[in-house]
């Protein structure tokens, strides 16, 4: 007989638990499923790990697989979660909504929550509509060089706490934070992580490119309500208003393109160290009138080049 | 035709999903929509039936999918004889949700999508946030106009300012308008060039639709994702940069993945104009130290000078 391929014995896994009302044993799985014991020609230990694997990949690819006990015992049941089939009834997508969630996965290129969405959609467009093609010529893309970035992701899911350095603005030296992880947002072009402070319980918002160390879980126990993540947010936004710079534009110039004006403008800021980045990207055709702070963070890294590179 | 091939991950997505298509469809489409539908090939879609009817609980030989193939064969029907053992997708996992929920939020800062009552919707369901949107930027005013223009394959002119300062009216036939990480770009092809280039949306102003149709030549040309393709006259740069601006080699192409070196990345980058890297490298103020060659270290000291020179400390 041919052996079954991964995809086959997987397939095959899911559909037997999905038959069993109480949930199979490991060795009941090996005589139901077609596959392991080709597969393992009889080496007990090969089999095992061929079904942690074949475990870590179902979950991985997103379906229940649950369990009564410790999975390392051998006769611990499996099966797939109560309802892991089962949508709201409620539950209609058009398709143009379905075109919409197209591109929202779209817009993860080349990392693992890329395989999440994707995967998603394949789900939800299994739930009927064609996909609409009405959304012409948008590309949204979000590329992750930061491997921060997933596994703070993961820990949002999870709700696990986290630690990381972080060195905050103008600090020489990084401090250490146990946080909540809540939200990743992109504001004005940056990652920013929304998470609560386990030291002195504030939610506080840390850009990504500040974290100085690689992320690890923790297992301190922070708890978080939604009236804390909403006012956190709101602060965010009162805190970007409160923080207003004036700049001198040259007319015509590609500050103007960007800035919309010329001559003296004002515009808010959500960091002083980002704006000065950004004014240094213009710095010919833009100055700084105030704060006193930002004129002095964008001439001395104009001196810090010229020094570096003398 | 779908070309591109499945991973082991895709199959499994569709094979799970494949039966609930059929439930929402009363038992039967044509190959042609299920093919659509899954974005497979026909002979892609004929494999995994036939995976599915053989699979089996061996202890019971109970069969779980009973397609009917002679309708696949001789009609061109996908349908199932009798209710197979899952008759919906399964549902998306917590990872997935988030994953297509942060997509959504990201969606809705592409302005003039962010009050979309569809968006909206989903973002509800999704459990996204909402979140601000200025609509006072100037981007706001180039946007509809851009989007006409890929929507109905018109060709615009617009002034653009490159990368080398250069300023100059330029005439763009668009193809798709990229949002990177929060930056804008419109991907067009040059006439002038004779290729496809990104176009940033903050350096280029009074966008205007004209009258002439995307070219046959533009509509064929390559769309890639990547922002930054080297081309054959650009120059290697040797850098060191600090880990807070890593994000300074995604603005250029590079053939290598920089190398951690304590707290600094060092690595190579291509680039076509030393100006344009100059002004790079200064905008990271100081994060960013170009090690080689030295005509590359000369221009952007000699750039940083000029900057010093046109802001002088006692001006009045």
């Amino acid at each position: 007989m041919e052996k079954a391929s991964q995809t086959e014995r997987l397939l095959n896994l899911v559909c037997v638990l999905l038959t069993s009302e109480i949930g199979m044993t490991k060795a009941e799985l090996f005589q139901a499923v077609r596959g392991y014991q080709q597969k393992a020609e009889g080496n007990l230990e090969a089999l095992d790990k061929l079904f942690d694997r074949d475990k870590d990949l179902i979950r991985e690819y997103g379906v229940q697989l649950v369990s009564n006990g410790n999975e390392k015992k051998h006769n611990v049941r499996y099966r797939i979660a109560d309802g892991e089939f089962s949508w709201p009834k409620d539950l209609e997508l058009t398709g143009r909504q379905l075109e919409l969630l197209e591109l929202a996965a779209m817009a993860w290129s080349k990392t693992s929550i890329k395989n999440f969405a994707d995967f998603g959609l394949i789900k939800l467009r299994a739930l009927g509509h064609n996909i609409d093609n009405s959304i012409i010529g948008l590309a949204p893309r979000i590329t992750i060089s930061d491997q921060n970035f997933e596994i703070l992701s993961s820990a949002i899911v999870e709700k696990t706490a986290v630690i990381f350095e972080y060195l905050k603005l103008d600090a020489i030296n990084p401090e250490q934070k146990t946080v909540l992880p809540l939200k990743i947002r992109n504001i004005e072009g940056e990652w920013v992580l929304l998470a609560k402070d386990a030291k002195n319980s504030k939610v506080k918002n840390y850009l990504l490119r500040r974290i100085s160390s690689t992320v690890y879980s923790s297992n301190e126990e922070i708890q978080i309500s939604n009236a804390e993540i909403e006012q956190a947010e709101t602060d965010l936004e009162q805190y970007i208003q409160q923080n207003v710079a004036e700049l001198w534009v040259r007319e015509d110039s590609e500050a103007e393109f960007k800035y919309g004006k010329s001559g003296e403008i004002t515009i808010n800021y959500m960091d002083e160290e980002l704006l000065s980045e950004d004014i240094l990207d213009l710095a010919s055709d833009v100055q700084v009138i105030s704060p006193e702070s930002l004129a002095k963070r964008v001439n001395d890294a104009i001196q810090r080049v010229v020094s570096e590179h003398a | 035709m779908p070309s591109v091939k499945l991973t082991n991950q895709d199959l499994f997505g569709i094979a799970l999903s494949i039966t609930g298509y059929l439930q929402h469809n009363n038992n039967e489409v044509t190959i042609e929509q299920a093919c659509e539908h899954f974005d497979i090939s026909k002979n892609q879609l004929r494999k995994l039936i036939s995976t599915l009817f053989t699979l089996e609980n061996l202890k019971t030989t109970d069969f779980f999918f009973d397609f009917d193939l002679h309708s696949f064969d001789n009609s061109g029907v996908l349908r199932l004889n009798r209710k197979a053992i899952i008759t919906d997708p399964p549902k998306l996992s917590n990872q997935q949700v988030s994953a297509l929920a942060m997509g959504l939020e990201y969606l809705a800062s592409f302005e003039g999508l962010s009050e979309d009552a569809d968006l909206n919707k989903l973002m509800e369901i999704f459990g996204a946030s909402k979140k601000r949107v200025r609509k006072d930027s100037p981007k706001s005013e180039k946007l509809p106009i851009l989007r006409e223009a890929v929507a109905r394959q018109k060709q615009i002119d617009c002034d653009y300012i490159n990368t080398k300062g250069e300023r100059a009216r330029r005439t763009l036939e668009p193809l798709r308008i990229d949002l990177v990480n929060g930056v804008y770009y419109l991907r067009a092809y040059c006439p002038k060039n004779e290729n496809v280039r990104s176009f940033r949306l903050d350096r280029m102003n009074n966008p205007a639709l004209l009258h002439e149709n995307v070219s046959a030549t533009a509509k064929k040309s390559l769309l890639s994702d990547e922002i930054n393709l080297p081309t054959e006259s650009e120059k290697l740069v040797e850098v060191v940069v600090d880990l807070q601006a890593k994000d300074f080699f995604r603005s250029f192409s590079s053939k290598q993945t920089p190398k951690l070196d304590g707290a600094k990345l060092t690595g190579t980058v291509f680039t076509g104009d030393y100006s344009a890297l100059a002004r790079h490298v200064i905008a990271r103020a100081g994060k960013v130290k170009v090690v080689a060659p030295p005509e590359a270290v000369s221009a952007v000291a000699e750039m940083a000078r000029m900057l010093t020179l046109s802001s002088p400390a006692d001006e009045d």
